[in-house]
């Protein structure tokens, strides 16, 4: 689900070279070389910022601090990491990838222009990967212009087909950041009170997250009191008993992200909101069945049409899910126009966010791995959860 | 903030009515503002500042003409929020960015040219086709921007001044929490604590520890040694509007060597202080800071790369300059709001941090943060 981005990539920077090792990048390069090869590609930019670098990470496990970065892949060297930063970072950041040759400049065109003269590289077609997407139109003319004469390809389906099914080294990665969310919001059930304001309650479950490594946190809160407003980033209004609390939580660690979402009931709540939330866990378990290993992405959502048209709005307004691993939201995006079949292998988030008059937002969002059978990747809390009033 | 629809309006109005004029002036029939979604401290949201609000998600934008205001977000569900922080009433959700500006600009009568406020962080996809929606009709406007939010104006003092003691406690929680054996990662997650708890939105915040750091650069799993130094680059954000506070610390006693050379970040602060005045060029406090290391035998350590920039505006609402280097002939103004950092890699000490946000007033600078002006040692 959508967050509000944040300035910096501000937690734990590292590579885990135990739980991704080079030789896991040596695989994914020399697959999509071969797609290279197949199209008569010899050079391939694959761009991501500190936002959305989930393709960018998949070839070079970096992860840009507020910026972006660039991977330049020729079909027959090794790749080049071009960053946007001050050149006294470039000892930090040649630590965050398994690339070796790794360039700090100030434009894009400069790293690129360089690197290719080094090489010796003329190329004749580029693949592009997220380049005309998310990089910014001054820096795509300097390309443009540094590339002149040059046939380009758009190459995102490769690497959107490539990253669908993950590794075992990638389940891994998955499950741990899934765990710490659980973590974090267990810390958030023990911190839920009336009378706290939404930030600080928040800041004890980031705090939680940020102790145990991960490199970007997000939250998201819904409150029954103020049931026009969604899930947003934490303000200062005061939780009040009998708030029936929605809460969204996102982190990456090794680039990896899990999303987790929770109600939460601050003291007992009443029968209507009980049998509003029971509707709530009944669609999410529909939900659930409906994914199924051959089941087309958009046929997910087909559970719903016996749901009254009023209810389904917010089920579609925050999705029913998507793949999850290298980017928050990543293909398959389920119930949308998504044909792609659901496969053994693929991560996917399941969500369900029902807003309805009188009770807000009933969430249950959770990361499973598609096996014979979902399995999930978080401790699985679908009730609703009662603290304290 | 002001809380309800009309009181928000009026505060706005006075930066419509520059927009507008600034409009008329280029000869400007409407101007998009524009947000990608991905946020940096360096740069001023044009769709904050016009807006109030920052939308969640990418590609959003706000469209003013001579007579109407309407804003396009990309999710539904962010509506209700973006309404009640904004003084825009006309909300629409765009499921596709560019055809939701031609509909609206049509809807608006526009038939003129459109300026692009945001055009240098557009992503070529975005420009291309807002290049086919409008042939020849699109000129950039950065520039309106860039001159308009040089101020953040003396409405944001408040959150600014909330936004500096929040700062001072991001700081006070290394000085409380920092242990041998703690990973860096762990201290900055206390920082985060500190300032979150207290309301922060966001934070440009940077923790190392290391007997020897290059650069400043996000926490590690690395774990404290005894007599680390640790170098913080502090900056919380309230309504928008960063403040910065770059300190540092030492695990343990600090040694007469370390003190010596501090003590040179110091003087150079001091000496560039005395340059942050009204009518006064940016270059100037760069220069005044270069000049006290230049004295020390440090004149290479003041260049890449090793060291760039002396300080910097803060984004998001405002930006009075981008870099404050030795090239800028900027002149500082009254009401201006920047971080000046003598922050200096040193040979012998590595890379160590001073530096404060200054307030701009007729008689001179006003440090907003209130953590004293030296080198501290946490027993840890």
């Amino acid at each position: 689900m959508e967050m509000l981005h944040t300035a910096l990539n501000r937690g734990c920077s590292v590579w885990d070279k135990d739980a991704l090792p080079s030789s896991e990048f040596h695989n994914r390069i020399a697959r999509i070389k071969l797609d290279m090869k197949q199209q008569a590609v010899d050079l391939l930019l694959v761009y991501g910022d500190s936002w959305r670098f989930g393709d960018l990470a998949f070839v070079s496990h970096f992860i840009p601090k507020n910026r972006g970065a660039l991977t330049v892949i020729p079909l027959d060297q090794e790749p080049a990491l071009v960053i946007q930063e001050p050149s006294r970072n470039n000892p930090f950041s040649s630590t965050l990838t398994w690339i070796e040759d790794v360039r700090s400049v100030g434009q894009f065109a400069q790293g690129v222009g360089q690197m290719l003269e080094a090489r010796g590289l003329k190329p004749k077609r580029v693949g592009l990967v997220n380049v005309e997407q998310q990089l910014n139109i001054r820096e795509w003319n300097g390309l443009v212009k540094l590339l002149d004469g040059v046939e380009f390809r758009d190459l995102g389906d490769v690497l959107r087909s490539l990253r669908c099914v993950k590794s075992a080294a990638e389940l891994r990665a998955l499950e741990k950041t899934a765990s710490i969310l659980d973590e974090s919001l267990a810390v958030f059930e023990r911190q839920l009170r009336s009378g706290k304001r939404e930030y600080e309650v928040a800041a004890a479950a980031e705090r939680e997250a940020r102790r145990r490594g991960v490199e970007g946190f997000y939250l998201s809160i819904a409150r029954s009191t103020e049931p026009r407003i969604g899930l947003h980033p934490p303000g200062s209004a005061a939780i009040q008993k009998a708030d029936v609390i929605s809460v969204a939580v996102a982190a990456c660690c090794q680039r990896y992200w899990a999303e987790l979402g929770r109600t939460f009931s601050v003291g007992g709540p009443s029968r209507e909101q009980l049998q509003d939330y029971e509707a709530t866990k009944q669609l999410f378990r529909s939900l659930r069945d409906g994914v199924r290993v051959g089941v087309s992405a958009a046929a997910v959502g087909q559970f719903l049409s016996e749901v009254p048209h009023a209810n389904r709005v917010s089920l579609f307004a925050y999705g029913l899910g998507n793949g999850i691993g290298l980017d928050m939201s990543e293909t398959p995006i389920l119930a949308g126009k998504d044909a792609l079949e659901i496969q053994k292998g693929m991560v996917l988030t399941l969500r369900i966010c029902a807003a309805r008059n009188g009770f807000g937002h009933g969430l249950i969002a959770q990361p499973f791995v598609v096996g014979d059978k979902l399995k999930a990747l978080s401790r699985a809390v679908d009730d609703l959860v009662v603290v304290e009033g | 903030m002001p809380s309800n629809g009309s009181e928000r309006r009026r505060s706005f109005e006075a930066k419509l009515n520059s927009v507008r004029e600034a409009m008329n002036k280029e000869g400007l029939a409407a101007l998009l503002f524009y947000s990608t979604g991905q946020l940096s401290m360096l740069e001023v949201n044009p769709v904050l500042w016009i807006s109030g609000a920052l939308p969640i998600g990418a590609n959003t934008g706000v469209l003013i003409t001579d007579s109407a205001a309407a804003m396009l977000v990309s999710r539904s569900w962010d509506v209700g929020r973006v309404r009640s922080q904004s003084w825009i009433e006309e909300i629409q959700v765009a499921d596709s960015f560019v055809a939701s500006v031609k509909q609206l600009a049509q809807k608006k009568g526009v038939q003129g040219t459109i300026g692009l406020v945001g055009y240098a962080f557009m992503p070529a996809a975005v420009y291309h086709e807002l290049e086919k929606a409008f042939p020849g009709k699109l000129k950039v406007a950065d520039a309106i921007l860039g001159r308009l939010a040089r101020f953040p104006g003396k409405d944001a003092l408040p959150a600014l001044e909330r936004a500096a003691a929040i700062a001072d406690e991001g700081f006070a929680a290394i000085l409380k929490t920092a242990k041998i054996g703690m990973a860096e990662h762990e201290l900055a997650a206390e920082v985060e604590y500190a300032m979150r708890s207290l309301g922060a939105e966001d934070n440009f915040g940077m923790v190392a520890a290391s007997d020897h750091s290059h650069c400043t650069h996000p926490p590690t799993d690395r774990k404290i040694q005894p007599g680390d130094i640790v170098i913080a680059e502090i900056t919380p954000a309230i309504e928008g509007h960063f403040v910065q506070l770059c300190r540092t610390a030492v695990m343990g006693s600090i040694s007469p060597l370390l003190r010596e050379k501090f003590a040179i970040l110091e003087k150079s602060m001091d000496a560039s202080l005395e340059c942050v005045r009204v009518g006064e060029k940016v270059g100037a406090v760069a220069t005044a800071m270069n000049r006290v290391f230049t004295a020390h035998g440090y004149e290479k350590y003041c260049k890449p790369p090793y060291m760039r920039v002396r300080g910097h505006g803060l984004g998001y609402l405002s930006m009075p300059f981008a870099e404050i280097i030795d090239e800028n002939e900027a002149v500082i103004e009254e009401g201006m709001c920047f971080v000046v950092h003598p922050n200096q890699y040193l040979p012998e000490t590595g890379y160590l941090m001073l530096g404060d946000t200054v307030w701009i007033e007729a008689q001179g600078a006003r440090c907003l943060t209130r953590t004293p002006s030296q080198l501290f040692s946490v027993e840890g």
